[in-house]
Protein backbone atom coordinates (compact mmCIF):
# COMPACT_ATOMS: atom_id res chain seq x y z
CA UNK A 1 0.00 0.00 0.00
CA UNK A 2 1.61 3.35 -0.94
CA UNK A 3 1.87 6.47 0.86
CA UNK A 4 -1.20 8.15 -0.67
CA UNK A 5 -3.42 4.85 0.19
CA UNK A 6 -2.41 5.09 3.65
CA UNK A 7 -3.37 8.26 4.15
CA UNK A 8 -6.61 7.63 2.93
CA UNK A 9 -7.02 4.88 4.98
CA UNK A 10 -6.59 7.10 8.43
CA UNK A 11 -8.85 9.23 7.36
CA UNK A 12 -11.22 6.09 6.42
CA UNK A 13 -10.80 4.71 9.95
CA UNK A 14 -11.46 8.34 11.76
CA UNK A 15 -14.36 8.24 9.83
CA UNK A 16 -15.73 4.87 10.91
CA UNK A 17 -14.31 5.52 14.79
CA UNK A 18 -16.47 8.36 14.90
CA UNK A 19 -19.39 7.44 12.98
CA UNK A 20 -20.04 3.76 14.45
CA UNK A 21 -18.22 3.70 17.90
CA UNK A 22 -15.55 1.05 16.55
CA UNK A 23 -11.70 0.46 17.95
CA UNK A 24 -9.36 2.48 15.44
CA UNK A 25 -7.62 -1.34 15.97
CA UNK A 26 -10.67 -2.87 14.12
CA UNK A 27 -10.54 -0.85 10.49
CA UNK A 28 -8.13 -2.85 8.81
CA UNK A 29 -8.24 -3.45 4.89
CA UNK A 30 -9.32 -6.90 5.02
CA UNK A 31 -12.25 -6.28 7.59
CA UNK A 32 -15.83 -6.86 5.72
CA UNK A 33 -18.40 -3.98 6.30
CA UNK A 34 -20.73 -5.58 7.01
CA UNK A 35 -19.81 -9.10 8.62
CA UNK A 36 -16.49 -7.57 10.45
CA UNK A 37 -17.88 -4.35 11.37
CA UNK A 38 -21.68 -4.16 11.49
CA UNK A 39 -22.27 -1.47 8.87
CA UNK A 40 -25.23 -2.16 7.36
CA UNK A 41 -26.50 -0.48 3.81
CA UNK A 42 -28.37 2.52 6.05
CA UNK A 43 -25.30 2.76 7.72
CA UNK A 44 -23.55 2.90 4.35
CA UNK A 45 -25.69 5.83 3.06
CA UNK A 46 -24.63 7.72 5.97
CA UNK A 47 -20.92 6.53 5.68
CA UNK A 48 -20.72 7.90 1.89
CA UNK A 49 -22.29 10.98 3.13
CA UNK A 50 -19.32 11.84 5.58
CA UNK A 51 -17.18 10.61 3.12
CA UNK A 52 -17.70 13.30 0.69
CA UNK A 53 -18.00 15.59 3.00
CA UNK A 54 -14.30 14.72 4.68
CA UNK A 55 -12.63 13.99 1.21
CA UNK A 56 -14.17 16.37 -0.95
CA UNK A 57 -14.72 13.47 -3.35
CA UNK A 58 -17.09 13.39 -5.89
CA UNK A 59 -18.65 9.77 -4.38
CA UNK A 60 -21.78 7.99 -5.54
CA UNK A 61 -24.47 5.06 -4.26
CA UNK A 62 -23.08 3.57 -7.32
CA UNK A 63 -19.62 3.73 -6.86
CA UNK A 64 -20.30 2.39 -3.55
CA UNK A 65 -22.17 -0.55 -4.51
CA UNK A 66 -19.53 -2.98 -4.71
CA UNK A 67 -17.36 -2.30 -1.86
CA UNK A 68 -17.44 -5.26 0.57
CA UNK A 69 -14.30 -4.21 2.44
CA UNK A 70 -12.19 -1.84 4.23
CA UNK A 71 -9.63 -1.88 1.25
CA UNK A 72 -12.54 -1.54 -1.27
CA UNK A 73 -13.11 1.61 0.17
CA UNK A 74 -9.36 3.39 0.48
CA UNK A 75 -9.39 1.57 -3.43
CA UNK A 76 -12.13 3.78 -4.66
CA UNK A 77 -11.35 6.77 -2.73
CA UNK A 78 -7.97 6.85 -4.03
CA UNK A 79 -9.18 6.09 -7.95
CA UNK A 80 -11.74 8.99 -7.40
CA UNK A 81 -8.94 11.64 -6.53
CA UNK A 82 -6.67 10.36 -8.89
CA UNK A 83 -9.15 11.60 -11.03
CA UNK A 84 -10.01 14.91 -9.42
CA UNK B 1 -58.63 -40.39 31.08
CA UNK B 2 -56.04 -41.04 28.55
CA UNK B 3 -59.16 -41.06 26.08
CA UNK B 4 -60.41 -38.00 27.02
CA UNK B 5 -57.46 -36.01 26.54
CA UNK B 6 -56.69 -37.64 23.30
CA UNK B 7 -60.21 -36.65 22.60
CA UNK B 8 -59.74 -33.20 23.59
CA UNK B 9 -56.28 -33.12 21.38
CA UNK B 10 -58.34 -33.90 18.26
CA UNK B 11 -61.44 -31.46 19.16
CA UNK B 12 -57.98 -29.00 19.51
CA UNK B 13 -56.66 -29.30 16.76
CA UNK B 14 -59.81 -29.84 14.40
CA UNK B 15 -60.83 -26.10 15.90
CA UNK B 16 -57.34 -24.97 15.27
CA UNK B 17 -57.78 -25.52 11.60
CA UNK B 18 -60.73 -24.60 10.85
CA UNK B 19 -60.04 -21.10 12.57
CA UNK B 20 -56.79 -20.65 10.63
CA UNK B 21 -59.10 -22.07 7.66
CA UNK B 22 -61.80 -19.26 8.53
CA UNK B 23 -58.14 -16.48 8.73
CA UNK B 24 -57.28 -17.94 5.18
CA UNK B 25 -60.68 -17.17 3.22
CA UNK B 26 -61.48 -14.20 5.26
CA UNK B 27 -58.17 -12.21 3.91
CA UNK B 28 -59.19 -13.74 0.38
CA UNK B 29 -62.31 -12.92 0.46
CA UNK B 30 -61.40 -9.04 1.54
CA UNK B 31 -58.57 -9.03 -1.06
CA UNK B 32 -61.27 -9.66 -3.87
CA UNK B 33 -63.56 -8.00 -2.93
CA UNK B 34 -61.17 -4.99 -3.09
CA UNK B 35 -59.69 -6.28 -6.36
CA UNK B 36 -63.45 -6.08 -7.53
CA UNK B 37 -64.06 -2.63 -6.46
CA UNK B 38 -60.84 -0.77 -7.77
CA UNK B 39 -62.31 -0.05 -11.15
CA UNK B 40 -64.98 2.33 -9.91
CA UNK B 41 -63.62 5.74 -10.13
CA UNK B 42 -65.15 7.91 -7.26
CA UNK B 43 -63.10 6.10 -4.48
CA UNK B 44 -59.86 8.05 -3.82
CA UNK B 45 -57.26 5.83 -3.22
CA UNK B 46 -56.85 6.83 0.52
CA UNK B 47 -60.38 6.35 1.58
CA UNK B 48 -60.00 3.00 -0.04
CA UNK B 49 -56.91 2.11 2.17
CA UNK B 50 -58.63 3.40 5.13
CA UNK B 51 -61.45 1.02 4.43
CA UNK B 52 -59.40 -1.64 3.68
CA UNK B 53 -57.29 -1.51 6.82
CA UNK B 54 -60.46 -1.05 9.14
CA UNK B 55 -61.71 -4.75 7.45
CA UNK B 56 -58.20 -5.96 8.19
CA UNK B 57 -59.10 -4.71 11.58
CA UNK B 58 -62.32 -6.11 11.94
CA UNK B 59 -61.42 -9.18 10.68
CA UNK B 60 -58.58 -9.90 12.92
CA UNK B 61 -60.92 -8.97 15.87
CA UNK B 62 -63.13 -11.71 14.56
CA UNK B 63 -60.53 -14.13 14.48
CA UNK B 64 -59.38 -13.73 18.00
CA UNK B 65 -62.70 -13.87 18.92
CA UNK B 66 -63.08 -17.09 17.35
CA UNK B 67 -59.80 -18.39 18.98
CA UNK B 68 -61.01 -17.58 22.29
CA UNK B 69 -64.65 -19.25 21.94
CA UNK B 70 -62.69 -22.14 21.12
CA UNK B 71 -60.69 -21.99 24.16
CA UNK B 72 -57.83 -21.84 22.07
CA UNK B 73 -56.45 -18.36 23.31
CA UNK B 74 -57.00 -16.17 26.13
CA UNK B 75 -56.46 -12.77 25.76
CA UNK B 76 -56.44 -8.82 28.01
CA UNK B 77 -55.61 -5.53 26.34
CA UNK B 78 -54.38 -2.86 28.27
CA UNK B 79 -53.75 -0.08 25.48
CA UNK B 80 -55.33 2.93 26.11
CA UNK B 81 -52.05 5.19 25.68
CA UNK B 82 -51.41 4.09 22.86
CA UNK B 83 -54.48 4.84 21.38
CA UNK B 84 -54.34 8.32 22.54
CA UNK B 85 -50.61 8.63 21.28
CA UNK B 86 -50.13 11.56 18.88
CA UNK B 87 -50.19 10.01 15.12
CA UNK B 88 -46.84 9.67 13.21
CA UNK B 89 -45.42 6.90 15.99
CA UNK B 90 -43.70 3.44 15.34
CA UNK B 91 -45.21 0.84 17.08
CA UNK B 92 -42.59 -1.77 18.89
CA UNK B 93 -43.83 -4.92 20.25
CA UNK B 94 -41.54 -7.92 21.59
CA UNK B 95 -42.41 -10.80 19.36
CA UNK B 96 -43.52 -14.29 21.68
CA UNK B 97 -45.65 -15.91 19.35
CA UNK B 98 -47.19 -16.40 15.62
CA UNK B 99 -50.58 -14.36 16.10
CA UNK B 100 -48.49 -10.92 17.68
CA UNK B 101 -49.35 -9.03 14.45
CA UNK B 102 -53.02 -10.79 14.67
CA UNK B 103 -53.53 -9.43 17.90
CA UNK B 104 -52.14 -5.74 17.44
CA UNK B 105 -53.89 -5.37 14.35
CA UNK B 106 -57.14 -6.56 16.45
CA UNK B 107 -56.54 -3.18 18.60
CA UNK B 108 -55.41 -0.92 15.94
CA UNK B 109 -58.05 0.22 13.12
CA UNK B 110 -55.44 1.88 10.84
CA UNK B 111 -52.10 0.62 11.07
CA UNK B 112 -49.40 0.21 9.09
CA UNK B 113 -47.10 -2.84 9.14
CA UNK B 114 -43.91 -5.00 7.19
CA UNK B 115 -44.94 -8.13 5.89
CA UNK B 116 -42.44 -10.77 4.92
CA UNK B 117 -42.80 -12.09 1.19
CA UNK B 118 -44.37 -15.50 2.39
CA UNK B 119 -47.62 -13.03 3.24
CA UNK B 120 -46.97 -10.82 0.11
CA UNK B 121 -46.74 -13.54 -2.07
CA UNK B 122 -49.33 -16.07 -0.99
CA UNK B 123 -52.81 -16.18 -2.82
CA UNK B 124 -54.77 -15.99 0.71
CA UNK B 125 -53.15 -12.80 2.47
CA UNK B 126 -51.27 -11.17 -1.25
CA UNK B 127 -53.91 -9.25 -2.52
CA UNK B 128 -55.10 -7.92 0.73
CA UNK B 129 -51.98 -6.91 2.15
CA UNK B 130 -50.66 -5.33 -1.21
CA UNK B 131 -54.15 -3.30 -1.60
CA UNK B 132 -54.09 -1.91 2.30
CA UNK B 133 -50.00 0.00 1.55
CA UNK B 134 -48.29 -2.30 3.43
CA UNK B 135 -44.18 -2.66 2.89
CA UNK B 136 -43.29 -5.41 1.84
CA UNK B 137 -39.75 -6.03 4.05
CA UNK B 138 -37.54 -6.88 1.00
CA UNK B 139 -38.36 -3.72 -1.51
CA UNK B 140 -35.31 -1.71 -1.79
CA UNK B 141 -36.11 1.55 -0.44
CA UNK B 142 -38.01 0.03 2.49
CA UNK B 143 -36.49 3.08 4.75
CA UNK B 144 -37.78 5.78 2.29
CA UNK B 145 -41.13 4.34 2.21
CA UNK B 146 -41.25 3.87 5.53
CA UNK B 147 -40.49 7.39 6.68
CA UNK B 148 -42.56 8.70 3.83
CA UNK B 149 -45.72 6.90 5.83
CA UNK B 150 -44.89 8.12 9.25
CA UNK B 151 -44.43 11.54 8.15
CA UNK B 152 -47.90 11.63 6.66
CA UNK B 153 -49.18 10.57 10.16
CA UNK B 154 -49.69 6.86 10.08
CA UNK B 155 -48.58 4.27 12.84
CA UNK B 156 -46.04 1.65 11.42
CA UNK B 157 -45.59 -1.63 13.75
CA UNK B 158 -42.23 -3.08 13.38
CA UNK B 159 -41.20 -5.60 15.62
CA UNK B 160 -37.24 -5.39 16.01
CA UNK B 161 -35.94 -8.52 16.73
CA UNK B 162 -37.05 -9.39 13.06
CA UNK B 163 -38.48 -12.63 13.87
CA UNK B 164 -40.33 -14.26 17.19
CA UNK B 165 -38.62 -14.20 20.43
CA UNK B 166 -36.99 -17.24 21.64
CA UNK B 167 -36.06 -16.37 24.85
CA UNK B 168 -37.58 -13.87 26.94
CA UNK B 169 -34.82 -12.96 28.56
CA UNK B 170 -32.46 -12.47 25.83
CA UNK B 171 -33.69 -9.48 23.62
CA UNK B 172 -31.95 -9.06 20.87
CA UNK B 173 -33.03 -6.20 18.51
CA UNK B 174 -32.31 -5.49 14.74
CA UNK B 175 -31.63 -1.44 13.71
CA UNK B 176 -34.56 -1.48 11.36
CA UNK B 177 -37.45 0.48 14.04
CA UNK B 178 -34.07 2.84 15.34
CA UNK B 179 -33.30 3.33 11.63
CA UNK B 180 -36.84 4.68 10.67
CA UNK B 181 -37.29 6.79 13.91
CA UNK B 182 -33.93 8.35 13.52
CA UNK B 183 -34.94 9.24 9.72
CA UNK B 184 -37.97 11.24 10.57
CA UNK B 185 -38.02 11.86 14.69
CA UNK B 186 -40.86 9.16 15.14
CA UNK B 187 -42.05 8.82 18.96
CA UNK B 188 -41.75 5.28 19.52
CA UNK B 189 -44.75 3.04 21.55
CA UNK B 190 -44.02 0.20 23.04
CA UNK B 191 -46.12 -2.65 23.59
CA UNK B 192 -45.35 -5.69 25.94
CA UNK B 193 -46.91 -8.81 24.76
CA UNK B 194 -46.95 -11.12 27.32
CA UNK B 195 -47.69 -14.95 26.74
CA UNK B 196 -48.07 -17.86 28.89
CA UNK B 197 -47.36 -20.39 28.57
CA UNK B 198 -45.17 -19.78 25.92
CA UNK B 199 -46.74 -21.14 22.65
CA UNK B 200 -46.83 -21.09 18.30
CA UNK B 201 -43.09 -19.66 19.05
CA UNK B 202 -40.70 -20.06 16.20
CA UNK B 203 -40.86 -23.46 15.20
CA UNK B 204 -43.89 -24.76 17.00
CA UNK B 205 -46.42 -26.39 15.10
CA UNK B 206 -49.65 -24.67 14.89
CA UNK B 207 -51.90 -26.73 16.52
CA UNK B 208 -49.30 -27.54 19.28
CA UNK B 209 -51.40 -25.63 21.80
CA UNK B 210 -51.32 -25.76 25.86
CA UNK B 211 -54.54 -26.89 26.89
CA UNK B 212 -56.91 -23.55 27.48
CA UNK B 213 -55.06 -21.80 25.51
CA UNK B 214 -52.04 -19.47 25.92
CA UNK B 215 -52.95 -15.95 27.78
CA UNK B 216 -51.67 -13.35 26.40
CA UNK B 217 -51.50 -9.87 27.51
CA UNK B 218 -51.01 -6.63 25.52
CA UNK B 219 -49.62 -3.44 27.69
CA UNK B 220 -49.14 -0.33 26.03
CA UNK B 221 -46.37 1.81 27.62
CA UNK B 222 -45.53 6.03 27.64
CA UNK B 223 -44.87 7.10 24.39
CA UNK B 224 -40.85 7.58 23.95
CA UNK B 225 -39.45 10.32 22.35
CA UNK B 226 -36.03 10.34 20.82
CA UNK B 227 -35.00 13.33 23.03
CA UNK B 228 -35.85 11.11 26.12
CA UNK B 229 -33.43 8.52 25.24
CA UNK B 230 -30.59 9.47 23.17
CA UNK B 231 -28.28 12.43 22.06
CA UNK B 232 -29.79 13.49 18.65
CA UNK B 233 -26.98 15.75 17.69
CA UNK B 234 -24.54 12.72 17.44
CA UNK B 235 -23.85 11.34 13.91
CA UNK B 236 -26.97 9.26 13.14
CA UNK B 237 -25.04 6.03 13.22
CA UNK B 238 -24.97 6.44 16.71
CA UNK B 239 -28.45 7.78 17.23
CA UNK B 240 -29.12 4.22 15.90
CA UNK B 241 -26.63 2.16 17.50
CA UNK B 242 -27.82 3.70 20.67
CA UNK B 243 -31.49 4.02 20.32
CA UNK B 244 -31.24 0.18 19.74
CA UNK B 245 -29.60 -0.65 22.54
CA UNK B 246 -31.62 0.99 24.67
CA UNK B 247 -34.97 -0.14 23.10
CA UNK B 248 -33.22 -3.98 23.80
CA UNK B 249 -32.72 -3.25 27.34
CA UNK B 250 -36.07 -1.34 28.33
CA UNK B 251 -37.74 -4.82 26.92
CA UNK B 252 -35.20 -6.79 29.04
CA UNK B 253 -36.61 -4.95 32.18
CA UNK B 254 -40.07 -4.92 30.84
CA UNK B 255 -39.73 -8.64 30.71
CA UNK B 256 -37.78 -9.20 33.83
CA UNK B 257 -40.66 -6.85 35.61
CA UNK B 258 -43.67 -9.25 34.20
CA UNK B 259 -41.94 -12.50 34.36
CA UNK B 260 -41.26 -11.96 38.21
CA UNK B 261 -45.83 -10.66 38.39
CA UNK B 262 -46.23 -14.04 36.67
CA UNK B 263 -44.85 -17.06 38.70
CA UNK B 264 -46.14 -16.21 41.87
CA UNK B 265 -49.85 -16.59 39.67
CA UNK B 266 -49.23 -19.89 38.21
CA UNK B 267 -48.35 -21.42 41.59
Amino acid sequence: MNTEKENILTQVRETLVELFDLEPSEVVPEAKLYEDLDIDSIDAVDLLIDLKKSTKVDLTPAQFKQVRTIQDVVDVLAELSVKA
Amino acid sequence: MMQLTRLRKVWQISSAAFCYFLFGLGALIVGIFFRLLSPLPFIPAAKRQHMIRWSVHKGCLTFIRIMRFFGLIRYTFDVDSMKQARTGHIVIANHPSLIDVVLLLAVNEQMCCFVKSAVWESIFTGAVVRQAGYIPNNAEQVLPMAAAKLEAGENILIFPEGTRTKEDSVIRFKRGAANMAVAVNAAIMPIVIECHPRALKKGDKWYDIPPGGPKFKLTSKNLITLEDCIDTSLPRPKQYRQLTSYLESYYERQLIAVSDTNIPSEK
